[in-house]
């Protein structure tokens, strides 16, 4: 075969080592080289016929890899250590004269470089890397959707559903069922809120990971049976119990019952997600059906396709159905229309991120080029500043191929410089990602720098290089001898500038891509700044107060205590009102708890959508506390004794329900055998659960009252104390109040009002300065760029505008001139970056929220920004080609 | 003698053969572990060459092969080198297996 008909990636990686090996001591070359690369070749076209191009990139990577380590033992065996070494000198110096070109080299490649590092080391540990168990690609979530509810996935999974399937499904090889719960431990000293996980014992071996210390559960642990025993995750391990290797047997107080330690699992083991502190084992009833508050994991038998796993759990249903003696599973599959829905257990840890992080490589990428462009600008203004120099050396005798390898030492020198920069930058952004996430961002513990990342980052700083290295030989080579015909100093020739106009059209385009973006964002964060939640109340402190069940059994034992919690609360100085709510505040991002209503007087049509309404617990102070308008009247403290029951429904929950009437006086109650009927006595505003929708704001609240069952428990309550000093200060009387009362009982989430609103809004403000970030820096490095080519084509004209100006040439008409051409280029790199951003902005429409993708604002503003940075980018050259002194220019020449 | 040195005069001791040739033989004796990327290929054949115990030789295929294509073989030198390090490495393992027996009986 003929390199003619090589594939585009084996003749790339064959220019690439080729060049490469001019590093090679001349006497190897010479004797071997030729050989070499041919033995290049072969291994590049065996590499495509394999696998492709990925493949022949892989067989660069290593081949320069082997070949940047060899140099050195090369360079002593040929006795041209020394040559290698002054070569190696000159460039180094030679960087060191232009301390500016350097400077600004080094920095904005490292720039960007840091950028696309940090951001793809995010997205390799998330996305891309498998997940850390055995053969993480069979791992499958047996999940539910209700085509009737509307719910598309994330319904989960039942324990009478998981029951029947985990008896018949031969698709799958194992299952485990589990769900998490917030626990409390008492500690020596005091008690901490935690994160468990109740699972199967099947879970370890399914997801094929060990203690690393200790053991798992038995197979028959989780029946109640014996002491019961816990798991701990290393993390607790080591902050809770300073890393005790003794700690198996050991007893533990958690949720006020002894349980026995008997294994720590290893630090890289977060299943179902990293907060999880401790897993608890528990086996599912034997009868009935129960609710869709589980999840199921499974690992696929070898060979099966999730198709055919969703189609055995299909086929299954109806046989449940008809076996289940509750009715319950009817009611399920028929009035809620539930169907299986099984995705790898990848997707479903990383789908929630997957845009997100796509669209910041996406930014990155574009910083980078942003940023090459720049350099690829600064290389060819020295290349033609150089060309003098070069051809003095030429003329002495240095032969091409020698100048050729100066070039690509310096380049190589450069982007290894920049490398660094860019590596040390990375770790630093990566590190502090990683300690302080504004984003629930998953498998964030497993990111790290890579060695594969390293070694891809010299690699494609290597790439930089031979690229930047190419310019001065594609500059000096064919014209090397000109500068003595001609000086240098005559008009800057069209052909030499049109390189640079381009990469100045490109950069605009690049800046302009990015602008948008930011400024989508920036329009959606305002917006959502903007977005009413529904509660008005700022000057508040929120947190929660959870009780262990075990020593606070029953819904009086626990209101007695946040009756007595809320008096105490109150007495302290700055406190204007208080009021509780179960379980969560609004903006917490979930429904939290739900329940289907009937409507007296009007029985559920059969096969109608049921609507799941939110229900909370609230105290009477709650909505005067929290700001939230009530129309009729809120709930009083005469409420919380017996009489008759009463309830308030949210705006949204009133028009569902009652659509067109008045809901006040009509009587509403939850689902069940012996229903409580609740007469609705007003109406709230709406609050919103996420800051950026008005889904999930069908809400009936309760008095949280001793008596009765139904509605949240009220054993974790949310607190929201309305103050007259600024409310962060009176968090420490707070923690006492609760420690005064039990010291076994945790505080939790402490923040004040706006401090809980900016959570909610973190996902947008941290996309939002990242892209922000890295637009300006696209814009500065544009604006450098701008300038600097025109500049720089000033600066080599000052002779031509010299004699126009002699010609009568007025100083306005040369500032028009300049204005006019470098605008050309900015013009163009403009209405491309137009076109670019229209076409990639669709990409960000899941990340925007009440703006419109094409919002022409943003469009407009953006344009105008690029337009006056550019604009006095330009006009700064242009103001000093006009005052040119035509007899100071001529001379010159 | 290190371990690549060794790879190649063994690769070359049956017949003679080319850089890319002896890299697959090597590559598929060693089950994959040791790889021989082109730098280290031709560097090691330098050397081995510089010492006298390999040296070109015609091309087994006549014209018809890629002329960029150069076939190496043993020297005489080159095959007393293999030989003395293969006895050399059979002594290493006959001391290690006495000492393994040793061990086992003693315990």
């Amino acid at each position: 075969m003929s390199a003619r008909h090589d594939p585009w990636s084996v003749r790339a990686a064959i220019a690439v080592y080729g060049t490469l090996a001019r590093l090679l001591p001349y006497d190897a070359r010479a004797r071997w080289g030729d050989e070499q690369t041919a033995c290049f070749i072969e291994f590049a076209r065996a590499a495509h016929e394999r696998k492709g191009a990925l493949s022949v990139g892989a067989v660069l990577l290593q081949s320069t890899g082997d070949l940047m380590l060899r140099l050195p033992r090369e360079h002593v065996r040929n006795g041209a250590a020394g040559t290698a070494f002054s070569e190696l000198r000159y460039a180094f110096r030679s960087l060191l004269r232009a301390p500016g070109f350097s400077a600004a080299s080094v920095l904005t490649l490292g720039l960007g470089l840091a950028a696309a590092l940090s951001v793809f080391t995010l997205v390799y540990g998330v996305l891309l890397k498998p997940l850390p168990y055995g053969e993480p690609d069979r791992l499958v979530e047996l999940d539910h959707r209700a085509t009737r509810l509307d719910v598309d996935g994330g319904l989960g999974m039942t324990y009478g559903f998981f029951r029947f399937y985990a008896e018949r499904m031969s698709t799958v090889e194992e299952l485990a069922l589990y769900s998490t719960a917030t626990l409390t431990l008492t500690g020596p000293d005091q008690a901490v809120r935690i994160t468990g996980a109740r699972t199967t014992p099947s879970l370890a071996p399914l997801l094929e990971v060990m203690p690393a210390l200790g053991r798992w559960f038995t197979a028959d642990e989780g029946r109640g049976e014996g002491q019961p025993t816990i798991v701990l995750s290393h993390r607790l391990w080591r902050d809770a119990f300073g890393s005790d290797p003794g700690i198996v047997d050991r007893t533990v107080e958690l949720e006020g019952a002894p349980h026995r330690v008997v294994g720590v699992m290893p630090d890289r083991f977060a299943f179902p997600e990293r907060s999880i502190d401790i897993w608890i084992p528990w086996q599912p009833p034997t009868t009935g059906i129960g609710g869709w508050n589980l999840r199921s994991v499974a690992r696929l038998a070898d060979g099966t396709e999730i198709e055919s796993v969703t189609r055995e759990m299909t086929d299954l249903l109806p046989r449940l159905v008809e076996t289940d003696g509750t009715g319950q599973a009817r009611d399920y599959v028929e009035n809620a229309g539930v169907v299986p829905y099984v995705v790898s257990l990848h997707e479903r840890v990383t789908g929630p991120v997957r845009g997100t992080l796509l669209v910041l490589l996406g930014t990155v990428g574009f910083v980078l080029l942003v940023a090459l462009a720049n350099v690829g600008n600064l290389f060819l203004v020295r290349a033609e500043e150089g060309r003098h120099r070069t051809a003095l050396r030429r003329a002495l005798g240095a032969s091409a191929g020698r100048l050729a390898t100066g070039h690509l030492l310096e380049a190589l020198l450069l982007t290894g410089t920049a490398g660094l920069v860019g590596t040390a930058l990375a770790w630093l952004a990566v590190d502090t990602v990683r300690s302080g996430t504004p984003v629930a961002i998953p498998r964030l513990h497993e990111v790290g720098l890579d060695p594969v990342l390293a070694l891809a980052a010299a690699g494609l700083c290597a790439l930089i290089g031979l690229a930047l290295a190419a310019i001065p030989a594609l500059r000096g080579s064919g014209e090397a001898m000109l500068p003595f015909r001609d000086d240098g100093r005559s008009t800057a020739g069209g052909g030499r500038l049109r390189g640079r106009n381009v990469l100045v059209a490109a950069q605009m385009a690049l800046a302009l891509v990015l602008l948008v973006g930011s400024g989508l964002l920036l329009r959606t964060f305002s917006e959502l700044r903007s977005a009413d939640p529904g509660f008005h109340e700022r000057q508040a402190l929120t947190f929660r107060v959870g009780l262990p069940a075990a020593r606070y059994g029953g819904r009086a034992a626990a209101l007695a205590f946040h009756e007595e919690l809320e008096d105490r609360i109150a007495a302290i100085p700055g406190v204007r009102r208080m009021g509780a709510v179960a379980p969560c505040l609004p903006l917490s991002g979930d429904l939290c708890w739900g329940e289907v209503l009937q409507i007296e007087g009007r029985p559920a049509e059969p096969g109608a959508s049921p609507i799941v309404t939110g229900t909370r617990a609230v105290t009477p102070g709650y909505f005067e506390s929290m700001g939230i308008a009530v129309r009729g009247r809120a709930i009083e403290e005469r409420d919380l004794v017996d009489g008759e029951a009463i309830a308030v429904l949210s705006e949204t929950a009133a028009a569902r329900h009652f659509p067109g009437e008045d809901p006040i006086g009509r009587r509403v109650s939850l689902r069940g055998p012996e229903p409580t009927w609740y007469t609705v006595v007003g109406v709230a505003d709406d609050v919103r659960a996420r800051i950026e929708d008005t889904s999930l704001t069908t809400l009936i609240y309760l008095p949280a009252r001793p008596a009765g069952t139904d509605g949240p428990p009220p054993h974790t309550m949310a607190y929201v104390v309305a103050t007259s000093i600024p409310p962060a200060s009176l968090a420490p009387a707070v923690r006492e109040a609760v420690r005064a009362l039990d010291p076994g009982v945790p505080v939790a989430d402490v923040a004040t009002v706006r401090e809980h609103i900016a959570r909610a809004m973190a996902p947008t403000t941290f996309s939002f300065a990242v892209i922000g970030v890295a637009a300006l820096i696209a814009l500065l490095l544009g604006a450098v760029g701008v300038y600097a080519v025109t500049s720089y084509a000033v600066s080599r004209r000052t002779a031509e505008i010299g004699i126009r100006m002699a010609l009568g040439a007025g100083g306005r008409e040369v500032r028009t001139m300049v204005l006019r051409q470098g605008g050309t280029a900015v013009a163009a790199g403009v209405i491309i970056g137009l076109a670019a951003a229209l076409g990639l902005s669709r990409f960000l429409e899941g990340m925007l929220h009440g703006v419109p993708t094409t919002d022409p604002v943003t469009y407009a503003a953006i344009t105008g920004i690029l337009a006056v940075v550019a604009g006095a980018a330009l006009w700064w050259p242009a103001r000093r080609a006009s005052r040119v002194d035509p007899v100071e220019a001529i001379r010159e020449r | 003698m290190d371990g690549k040195s060794f790879q190649i005069l063994a690769a070359l001791a049956a017949e003679p053969s080319h850089g890319y040739a002896i890299r697959q033989d090597v590559e598929s004796r060693t089950n994959g572990e040791v790889r021989l990327w082109p730098a280290t290929l031709y560097g090691t054949l330098a050397e081995l060459d510089e010492r006298g115990w390999i040296g070109e030789v015609a091309s087994p295929m006549g014209d018809d092969d890629d002329p960029r294509r150069r076939y190496y073989a043993l020297t005489r030198e080159g095959r007393q080198a293999l030989a003395d390090e293969a006895a050399h490495l059979e002594a290493l393992a006959g001391l290690a297996r006495e000492r393994l027996a040793l061990g086992e009986a003693g315990s």
